[in-house]
């Protein structure tokens, strides 16, 4: 008998952020390999549940588990979190002014490196490293010489996230809305980077309002979330009828 | 005027000749208005006591400092002096091309002038003229291609007080770093002024790191001819007390001002910075920025005054103070001053206090940075917006380069 526990498990999560609670009892179980879609209103809690797997300090656990590998990690840390896999890729990327991309992606690289057992990278083997990865998302090397987001167009936030999950090499990214600012041909080129980072050992976690995504990065599962919760789960055929029918026939989507 | 002034005074070493005709200025200044007090506007946030036990040690009057310092290599291709009793054995055939050393008449004669007046009458500048006997003045020829670098250094339980003089000729561009370091129980008086002449540039930079037992009062005084341009750019680090008070004043307006300060002000220290500038002409232009970040009890001060008279039309002035509020027991002042008097001008002020933003700290504690190494990230982008700035390959020197280490 296989006891290997999910990837990632969620179980009865409740949680709250200056006391108005969001999420009501989120029950999830992601395995090795799957690809996840999460789709619902605006409002219904998604990206909630994306900061509250992060880590995010400004929500309050008020019950329910999280579990890496059959390990609770609700106590720690954002980073100590990112360290052991988990990856998120934000919505709406945060612009830090004055400090280099490349400089922070060293440090992020190095921080899941050293985690992982692997040899820290100098700047030179870095260098090399992240050229080969920015292929993956067709950027020239002049995009690492910017600061942190600043200044970069939706497109390019986005790029920068799914380079960073590359770098990463995480056990399950969550991407929050990552085709959302994007035209069709980012969608394509950033689609096509999640396909060639998804594995048989990592998992991904699509949060995305549209089919398009799903088009190009197949899921094995679509929930859909309403009201702090996941309220219905099935494969890829819920997101296609979602598409016609819209959320308020929810209902009647088998 | 209090004893202790007078004392002082009393004290300083006897001047003849040309030191009488460049120190009289300071000294009648302190005889007549004295120390400042309390109800005095600029001193408000100092402790005047520092001040006082400032003029309490005696004066370096050997120019030497009692202390040596690691310092990096020249910059390729500029010329450094070392502001100590050996600045007499330099004699203008020693200097690069471009550069030569201003006579006493030539020294006496701008120190005297109307022009040069204008930024005289106030305590900081005071205290260095009347105190200090030798000037290291220069001259900079459109033929000028050597950026300069000066070394301040102190001296313990003494007042070390060094003045500069710079004449920036017609179409002449100069890059000057200063460096000025205090590694022990000291004090430090320093005035930089720097006359541009038309079409001529100055890139200022000012590196100001003391010991927490060190006290710096400084003044750049700067006037500024038509189509001349400066650009200043200074940090502030250590020190019990510092002052940095950049004062330019655009004599006929139409040049241009870059000012960008930062301070780093950790366990008590209290650093501030008084700017102004004033145009006396039309179509000026300033723009400022002054960042701090405040650890530990510490106190950081900024005070910018921005004078646009009804003569200064069409001036365009932009000046911002950001500040990051570290510690619950530091303290941040920051004061923009604009005085307006022109009708057809374009000028902004802001300020901003505030701590590190919660949605960068978790952005890059996401990504697998510990909460210090996600916060000293954040600052050190922050600083850089200032140090990029500061010229003559300042990253050379330790202060600045642990902020661009990567």
């Amino acid at each position: 008998m296989n006891t290997k526990p999910p990837l990632l498990e969620i179980r009865g999560l409740h949680t709250s952020i200056n006391g108005k609670k969001i999420l009501n009892g989120v029950d999830l179980k992601i395995n090795e390999g799957e690809t996840h879609a999460i789709m619902g209103r605006n409002g219904s809690g998604k990206s909630t549940l994306s900061k509250v797997i992060a880590g995010h300090p400004a929500y309050k656990l008020e019950s329910g588990d999280i579990c890496l590998n059959g390990e609770s990690i609700t106590d720690l840390e954002p980073d100590e979190r990112s360290a052991k896999g988990i990856f998120l890729g934000f919505q709406y990327p945060i612009e830090v002014p004055g400090v280099s991309n490349i400089e922070f992606l060293r440090a992020a690289t190095n921080a899941r490196r050293s985690f992982i057992g692997k040899e820290e990278l100098d700047t030179f083997e870095f260098d090399e490293f992240v050229t080969e990865q920015l292929n993956l998302i067709k950027m020239n090397t002049s995009f690492l010489e910017r600061n942190l987001n600043e200044g970069f167009s939706g497109g390019e936030k986005k790029r920068n996230e799914i380079l960073q999950m590359a770098l990463l090499n995480p056990l399950i990214s969550i991407l929050d809305e990552t085709d959302s600012g994007l035209d069709i041909d980012s969608l394509k080129v950033v689609s096509e980077a999640i396909n060639k980072i998804k594995s048989r050992t990592n998992s991904i976690i699509l949060i995305t309002h549209y089919q398009r995504l799903l088009d190009e990065v197949v899921p094995d599962f679509v929930h859909i979330m309403n009201e702090g919760k996941i309220v219905k789960s099935g494969d890829k055929q819920i997101a296609i009828e979602l598409e016609k029918s819209g959320f308020e026939n929810i209902e009647m989507i088998k | 005027m209090s004893k202790l002034l007078s004392n002082w005074l009393e004290n300083l070493p006897k001047a003849e000749g040309y030191q009488k005709k460049i120190r009289n200025s300071g000294y009648n200044y302190l005889k007549t208005i004295g120390l400042p007090n309390k109800s005095s506007e600029d001193w408000q946030s100092t402790d005047i006591r520092k001040l006082e036990e400032i003029l309490s040690l005696p004066l370096n009057l050997s120019f030497e400092s009692t202390r040596s310092f690691k310092m990096p290599s020249i910059s390729k291709g500029s010329y450094r002096v070392i502001l100590d009793s050996n600045i007499d054995k330099i004699h203008s055939d020693d200097l690069p091309e471009g550069i030569s050393l201003l006579t006493q008449d030539e020294i006496i004669n701008f120190l005297n002038s109307d022009i040069s007046n204008q930024t005289r009458n106030n305590i900081t500048s005071a205290i260095n003229e009347a105190s200090t006997n030798k000037i290291f003045a220069l001259k900079i020829s459109e033929s000028n291609s050597t950026p300069i670098e000066i070394i301040i250094k102190d001296s313990i339980e003494e007042l070390t007080t060094t003045r500069l003089l710079f004449i920036i000729e017609n179409n002449a561009k100069l890059d000057l770093l200063e460096i000025i370091k205090s590694s022990s129980k000291s004090a430090n008086s320093h005035l930089s002024e720097i006359y541009l002449s038309s079409h001529s540039s100055v890139n200022h930079g000012i590196i100001a790191v003391g010991s927490e037992e060190g006290s710096l009062f400084s003044r750049q005084s700067i006037l500024q001819e038509p189509e001349s341009s400066y650009s200043l750019s200074y940090l502030q680090e250590g020190w019990g007390i510092s002052r940095i008070e950049p004062y330019i004043v655009q004599l006929k307006g139409h040049a241009s001002t870059n000012l960008k300060g930062l301070q780093v002000a950790n366990n008590e220290a209290k650093l501030s910075t008084y700017t102004f500038v004033r145009f006396n002409g039309p179509g000026g232009n300033l723009e400022q920025l002054n960042k701090a970040i405040a650890f530990d009890s510490s106190t950081s001060i900024f005070n910018g005054i921005i004078e646009v008279p009804q003569i200064a039309q069409q001036t365009k002035a932009s000046q911002l103070s950001k500040n990051l509020l570290i510690s619950e027991k530091a303290e941040i002042y920051t004061k923009p001053e604009l005085r307006i008097i022109a009708d057809d001008v374009k000028c902004t002020h802001g300020a901003t206090v505030s701590q590190l933003e919660e949605s960068e700290l978790f952005y890059l504690q996401s990504r697998g940075l510990s909460l210090n190494e996600a916060s000293s990230l954040i600052m050190k982008g922050y600083t850089k917006e200032i140090i990029d700035f500061l010229p003559v390959n300042a990253n050379r020197w330790e202060s600045i380069s642990k902020y661009l280490k990567k």
